[in-house]
């Protein structure tokens, strides 16, 4: 009797597709979705954090800070983000800010980066301290 | 609610969500993909920097009337950066009573005229300018003399990505 109690309730739940059929397209759509929307706020992040966007910053901070001050002028800026994204992408602190003549290039990957010219003829070097980067301005 | 209405409606559910999926990925792409226009305030520094080299609390320097004037060694400009990038130009224009007295310019010729075109509307191609005309003075034997300097810089500096 009541093997034959356990045999129905077995059949119950294989033969009710009607409650199959309101589930799985339902979950489906919403695992579809989630996996949709995440793309979605991933893309964003990686957009709004991305090197492209503080290799171009950076270049044109430096260069403009270059033309705007007077030779014998140490000048310290934040560079937090800048060694951070390098760190990410496996390149030395050394090795972020490079000068071809009077082109800043700024990059944080091993290719590509981002150039801006500056104007004047004073001599520049780079040091970076801590999460700061040192811009020494010489005559 | 009957299946084939329930089946429209998730359809039409995707169809919103990839379009405003759509349109979040292009907004962001829009936003953090333009360049930040510094243009503007580069050449506001190129006008700060000829400014500051040329007059002393409003004197000209005395070299500047000479005709051996060299503006490139005299204020520490990089001679290549102005003329052979094309992306600066600046023309300094002494005038004594209207009538230019002396007259420099450097860079790309075509700004002088793409700045008066794009006075008061500044448009994304054309390069941003300054301008700006103040009383100045200088000696010439023993007497001193008023005149006008008139200064005008551009830049078109957009930057480059490089690979």
């Amino acid at each position: 009797m009541e093997h034959k109690s356990n045999e129905k309730k077995r059949l119950f739940f294989i033969e009710n597709k009607k409650g199959e059929e309101i589930i799985y397209p339902k979950l489906i759509f919403i695992i579809l979705n989630l996996i949709f929307i995440s793309f979605l706020i991933f893309f964003v992040y990686k957009s709004s954090s991305g090197a492209l966007v503080y290799e171009q910053a950076y270049a044109k901070q430096i260069a403009l800070i270059i033309d705007s001050s007077k030779p014998e002028t140490n000048i310290t800026i934040n560079f937090e983000e800048a060694l951070k994204l390098a760190q990410e992408n496996g390149i030395r602190k050394e090795d972020i800010i490079r000068k071809t003549g009077n082109e800043i290039i700024v990059s944080f990957s091993n290719k590509g980066g981002y150039k801006f010219r500056y104007f004047t003829k004073n001599k520049v070097d780079f040091d970076v301290e801590g999460n700061n980067l040192i811009i020494k301005i010489k005559n | 609610m009957n299946k084939k209405a329930e089946k429209l409606f998730s359809l039409w559910w995707f169809f919103v969500l990839v379009l405003v999926g759509m349109a979040i990925v292009g907004a962001a792409f829009i936003y953090y993909s333009a360049d930040f226009d510094v243009r503007k305030v580069e050449s506001l520094i190129l006008y700060n920097y000829i400014s500051n080299c040329l007059l002393d609390a409003g004197e000209i320097n005395r070299n500047f009337i000479s005709d051996n004037f060299d503006i490139f060694k005299e204020c520490n400009i990089n001679e290549e950066s102005i003329i052979n990038s094309e992306i600066f130009y600046f023309k300094i224009i002494l005038k004594k009573d209207e009538k230019p007295i002396k007259t420099l310019h450097f860079g790309n010729p075509s700004f002088d005229n793409e700045c008066k075109i794009s006075k008061g509307i500044n448009p994304k191609k054309y390069p941003a300018c300054v301008e700006k005309e103040e009383m100045v003075f200088y000696y010439s034997n023993g007497e001193k003399i008023y005149a006008k300097l008139y200064i005008l810089t551009a830049s078109n500096q957009g930057g480059n990505f490089i690979n």
